[in-house]
């Protein structure tokens, strides 16, 4: 990846982070290190082309699928939804409002999302169907899901890593956010993930560990994916609330705003990033 | 003498088969349940024929997947399982987004009377019915089975099937509408019934003839005209059900009763607000819990 191109992705993911907030801020409620913590991802996935979903095809069923599992992490796919016109920019200032279309978790409502989610352990399952209904009408379709770590406390996630290498879905791409916090704990402190790779590659799975803030590294791994003849599962490494010093890896924040005082100061934190 | 039984999931399967026959787009899940008409769905259709495994929440979410892609998708298991083990994956990734998923589920009523309560099909309906976007089916014959699962698969949108696991022959009734039908109509003591209890009201209507049996067999978005207009004119209704009290197919009724200021007596006959445990096959239930030659005969 060039520099310049690296510095264009890194200035929108600020770009991302500074929306995000804002938002969230406004309408006085949202889950924003959730959110944080994928804005990378986000940027990589959909601004250098490695999902085949647009503001041309996103209305169409023949593309490929982003399955945002984790709907609590909804404000980054709002913000990016927003930049790419997906959306109108006024729905970002109307976001969890009366009458809104952008809930606290995202639905069908929305063009563009695949998949209503808010209730955990869906996405892989439903992204799993999809990728079988691709191998059935031989087409190549790629479907990306992205899981939360807390949500693979959940059994049906489980039984979605178990159909998958079944069926040969390498079509399919889970990702997970491993920022290593649930809601109001570490995840290692209520029900144990780890060793999460190596349980995830014993179902059968292609597992690659990232940086999950490090764009040129998410870049290239995602490059990888279509080598695999499997179903793939990229852990990202990550920080809940990566962005804002106050929040990152802190029980305390997961849908919490910071008061108003705090508001200016994290507002230039997040400007100068 | 010729056996005239039929089977439901017979009927229904060889449906399917039609179908698939037809439709490439039809796929058809199962959480490792057989029956012999699934065989030969999986013998003809290999490709369409998935066995999920025993997840029933997993095999929801991935109907969701397979429907919004394109694809009609039967979904194949025992009731209690299918519905309490996923009733969320149903609600969120089927009804919520309106998908061509059809859910026919074995095991109706005590259908698995002996299995004990794990198997009982009596609390779904109470359940289920509190969905938007889902038609429930309740048929009380083999060949209406089939005849529903048609209709639904052109619906084209949610829908719960209930197969009961008693053969029976297919019944002929006196007047039929989209979501009922009556044998003896015009009688003034009617009886709500649906899927086992209507087969039940029609062997004891050859000797007690004095009432008209309404089969309920589809709870959904029908509007009720037509069931009030008979309702109208009873003295005394029954709901008759193989269900508990707090999960009854018919119980709009009693909306229809105060909506219209009805003046007719209800009375219910139905399974008590309990389970059952043990082995508990429905002979012994409903001879054990009711008198039926009593009821009916004083009707």
């Amino acid at each position: 990846m060039k520099n310049n191109d690296l510095l264009k992705l890194k200035k929108i993911a600020s770009k991302l982070r500074l929306d995000i907030f804002k938002t969230a801020m406004n309408a006085g409620k949202g889950h924003v290190p959730p959110a944080f913590s994928w804005v990378e991802i986000a940027t990589v996935l959909f601004y250098k082309n490695i999902i085949n979903f647009n503001l041309k095809n996103h209305k169409s069923n023949n593309r490929d699928k982003f399955i945002l599992s984790k709907g609590h992490g909804c404000l980054t796919l709002y913000a990016v939804f927003s930049d790419l016109k997906i959306i109108n920019k006024k729905e970002l200032n109307n976001f969890a409002k009366n009458g809104s279309l952008l809930a606290g978790h995202p639905d069908t409502v929305i063009n563009g999302v695949d998949c209503c989610s808010g209730s955990l352990g869906h996405g892989l399952g439903v992204g799993a169907g999809i990728s079988l209904a691709n191998k059935l009408k031989k087409n190549k379709n790629k479907t990306f899901v992205l899981l939360g770590d807390g949500e693979c406390q959940e059994g049906s996630v489980w039984e979605a890593f178990a159909f998958a290498p079944k069926h040969k879905l390498n079509n399919l791409i889970a990702m997970i956010d491993r920022n290593s916090l649930g809601s109001t704990d570490f995840t290692e402190n209520s029900s144990p993930l780890e060793p999460l790779k190596k349980k995830i590659e014993n179902f059968g799975w292609n597992v690659i560990f990232v940086q999950g803030h490090n764009i040129k590294k998410i870049y290239s791994t995602f490059k990888k994916i279509n080598k695999f003849n499997k179903p793939t599962c990229i852990i990202f490494n990550t920080i809940k609330g990566k962005g804002l010093k106050l929040m990152e890896n802190s029980p305390r924040w997961h849908h919490q705003l910071p008061k108003k005082d705090l508001y200016n100061k994290c507002l230039e934190e997040l400007k100068n990033s | 003498m010729k056996n005239n039984k039929l089977d439901f999931r017979d009927e229904v399967f060889f449906e399917v088969y039609q179908l698939m026959k037809r439709d490439k787009s039809i796929v058809v899940l199962t959480n490792d349940m057989g029956a012999a008409g699934l065989d030969k769905l999986y013998t003809k259709f290999r490709e369409r024929v998935v066995n999920v495994g025993i997840c029933e929440q997993n095999m929801m979410s991935v109907a969701g997947g397979l429907a919004q892609s394109g694809c009609s998708v039967f979904v194949y298991g025992i009731i209690s399982h299918l519905i309490f083990r996923s009733l969320e994956q149903i609600k969120i990734d089927i009804c919520l987004q309106n998908l061509p998923v059809h859910i026919i589920g074995v095991g109706a009523g005590l259908s698995y009377g002996q299995d004990g309560p794990t198997h009982h099909g009596i609390e779904d309906i109470g359940v289920t019915k509190v969905l938007p976007n889902l038609t429930i089916y309740n048929p009380s014959d083999p060949k209406l089975a089939a005849k529903l699962l048609n209709q639904a698969y052109k619906n084209k949108k949610p829908s719960f099937i209930r197969l009961d696991k008693e053969q029976t022959v297919a019944l002929k009734a006196s007047k039929n509408h989209d979501y009922f039908r009556m044998f003896n109509k015009n009688k003034r003591n009617i009886i709500l019934s649906t899927g086992y209890s209507t087969l039940l009201a029609v062997k004891y209507q050859k000797i007690y003839k004095n009432f008209t049996i309404i089969d309920l067999f589809k709870l959904g978005n029908s509007k009720n005209e037509k069931i009030t207009s008979y309702l109208k004119k009873a003295k005394k209704v029954l709901i008759f059900e193989e269900n508990l009290s707090s999960s009854l197919f018919s119980d709009f009724i009693y909306k229809i009763k105060s909506d219209y200021n009805l003046k007719f007596e209800i009375r219910v006959c139905s399974l008590k607000k309990q389970f059952l445990f043990g082995s508990s096959s429905r002979d012994y239930i409903w001879k054990k819990k009711i008198i039926l030659e009593n009821l009916f005969k004083n009707l």
